[in-house]
């Protein structure tokens, strides 16, 4: 209701409740802190701006910002020209990697995919990162990693079943 | 449909992990406005990655509250 009528009060409990969580996954996205934190900005504006429009019958109201979240750290992203060049130089790193005999985790390290959640699979977190927080398409995982779409899609499943097992602990 | 098929397919996991293209995401919304087996799947897939980005938390810098407020 509060955050209906746009209050002052609406927006410090908004920002409260889901600030950290959406700089998480900006800054997971774009690295930069500066960048992320205006994105972040951007994001609260979008927020409070589409709040009145937001249809409860459509979905949570936390995946509805996350989803904002995600877009706008992506096209940050985009827009810095580092998705295009991070994209070539994961596929060269990744196959070059894998031909120099490293091992996927090594190979995902060098790109900075390190540090997820533990016990998460390497070649799942490898999906998730490209998807979720780079903003690759299954096409372009698909050739970037060389493996049929229907694989991407299936590791995908396994990839959040497994997330699901880890944090139902 | 055969909505178990669909499920294992990994379809409702990469419309979640916003890997398809608007073409294929709207079908995907279709499909689960359609079949409740579907959305039922998507809320748990959902779920998870809210579990998922709360672990990822991290607070902003000190006065990002009152700077975002400053521009709305």
């Amino acid at each position: 209701m509060l955050l209906r009528q746009q209050s002052r009060e609406g927006f410090n409990y908004l920002y409260r409740q889901y600030g950290a969580v959406l700089y998480g996954v900006i800054n997971k996205v774009v690295y930069d802190e500066q960048s992320a934190e205006d994105v972040l900005q951007d994001v609260f504006v979008k927020i409070w701006n589409n709040i009145a429009q937001y249809d409860t019958n459509k979905g949570r109201l936390y995946t509805w910002m996350l989803n904002i979240a995600r877009n706008c750290a992506i096209d940050k992203l985009r827009s810095k020209g580092e998705i295009m060049k991070g994209k070539i130089q994961t596929g060269d790193d990744i196959v070059s990697s894998v031909q120099n005999g490293m091992r996927t985790e090594q190979a995902t390290d060098t790109i900075g995919l390190h540090n997820m959640v533990a016990g998460l699979k390497p070649e799942y977190e490898t999906i998730v990162t490209l998807a979720y927080f780079k903003g690759y398409t299954l096409d372009e995982i698909s050739k970037t990693l060389e493996i049929p779409l229907g694989t991407v899609k299936t590791r995908m499943r396994a990839a959040i079943q497994q997330l699901r097992e880890i944090f139902s602990k | 449909m055969n909505t178990a098929e669909y499920i294992r397919s990994g379809n409702l996991e990469a419309y979640a992990l916003g890997a398809l293209s608007a073409k294929e995401a709207c079908e995907v919304s279709s499909a689960v406005a359609m079949y409740p087996d579907l959305a039922k799947e998507l809320m748990e897939i959902e779920t998870t990655m809210q579990l998922f980005t709360t672990w990822l938390a991290k607070q902003p810098p000190a006065g990002t509250e009152e700077r975002i407020l400053g521009g709305l």
